[in-house]
């Protein structure tokens, strides 16, 4: 029924994907309004939007300055991978050398 | 001799090599073979090494490379797999109409959001986070914020549909979005 009385209405579903959609293609003009009234009259999708922007700021962080936790969650490779490796490189060094 | 050097920068900097891969891939067994190649490659091309500057540099734009080739040829696999049922996925987060469910309607995030990106607890859940979503969306994410501007020449290289893709950065920033709030919004 909302269909044909209201347009430009649509779902919070509907809205998110409009949010994100428009951070990778440009959005026709029947999605923008339906993206703007959508957010104009709904608190949750503000926030979604609001907070999906705070995540790409945080991956774009992540991306630039990589610093891990300082926790022993730091994963260490194996001496016997080290030593397979070293073992690589002199079967290598052997056949040009 | 370029052998015994390369194989000294083993002992110098394969953890850091290996722990920055499994960042970047979430995937530990992946990451060891991602190192490997790096020496690998570092003493084939150890000719072009010389006169750069340091050899940690180097080995990291070696690795870095390989981790992008890594998140564009899963991301490849998104072509040939169809996207789980949308309203299974999306059932978690809204209801039959569309509109959120109650308990995962997005509420204010009551944290001044600068102060997170120091913050090594929110770090390890951001984490955990990220390990929780399928591999392809992962990439995909990945890919996409290390072309910022530029996802139409992502889709075109990796030959998917913008709508294909576009649909993914909905479905993994959904199901970040829920993971970081419940595991710490909503309990600071």
């Amino acid at each position: 029924m909302g269909q044909i009385k209201y347009p430009f209405k649509v779902s919070c579903k509907m809205a998110t994907e409009l949010i994100e959609k428009r951070t990778v293609v440009a959005l026709s003009l029947k999605e923008r309004i339906q993206r703007w009234v959508h957010l104009s009259i709904c608190d949750g999708c503000t926030s979604y939007k609001r907070q999906s922007q705070f995540l790409d700021s945080f991956f774009l962080h992540r991306q630039q300055a990589p610093s891990f936790p300082k926790s022993n969650q730091i994963p260490h490779l194996s001496a016997t991978s080290k030593k397979d490796i070293q073992d690589k490189l002199d079967a290598m060094g052997t056949i040009e050398g | 001799m370029s052998v015994e050097n390369v194989k000294e920068w083993v002992v110098k900097y394969a953890d850091e090599l290996y722990a920055w891969a499994c960042y970047k891939t979430n995937d530990k067994a992946y990451s060891e073979d991602l190192v490997q190649e790096t020496f690998i490659a570092a003493f084939k091309n150890y000719a072009s090494f010389e006169r750069q500057s340091s050899p940690k540099t180097w080995l990291f734009a070696i690795l870095n490379n390989k981790i992008i080739d890594f998140h564009r040829k899963n991301v490849k696999k998104i072509v040939f797999q169809t996207l789980p049922d949308k309203g299974d996925f999306f059932s978690e987060y809204f209801k039959e109409d569309g509109h959120w469910n109650e308990h995962t309607k997005p509420h204010h995030w009551d944290t001044s959001e600068t102060e997170l990106f120091d913050d090594d607890e929110f770090v390890i859940v951001w984490q955990s986070c990220l390990q929780k979503l399928p591999p392809t969306w992962n990439s995909a994410i990945t890919l996409k914020f290390l072309n910022e501007g530029a996802a139409k020449e992502i889709c075109q290289e990796l030959a998917i549909t913008p709508s294909n893709f576009w649909q993914i950065v909905h479905r993994t920033k959904v199901q970040l979005r829920e993971c970081l709030d419940k595991n710490w919004f909503k309990r600071k």
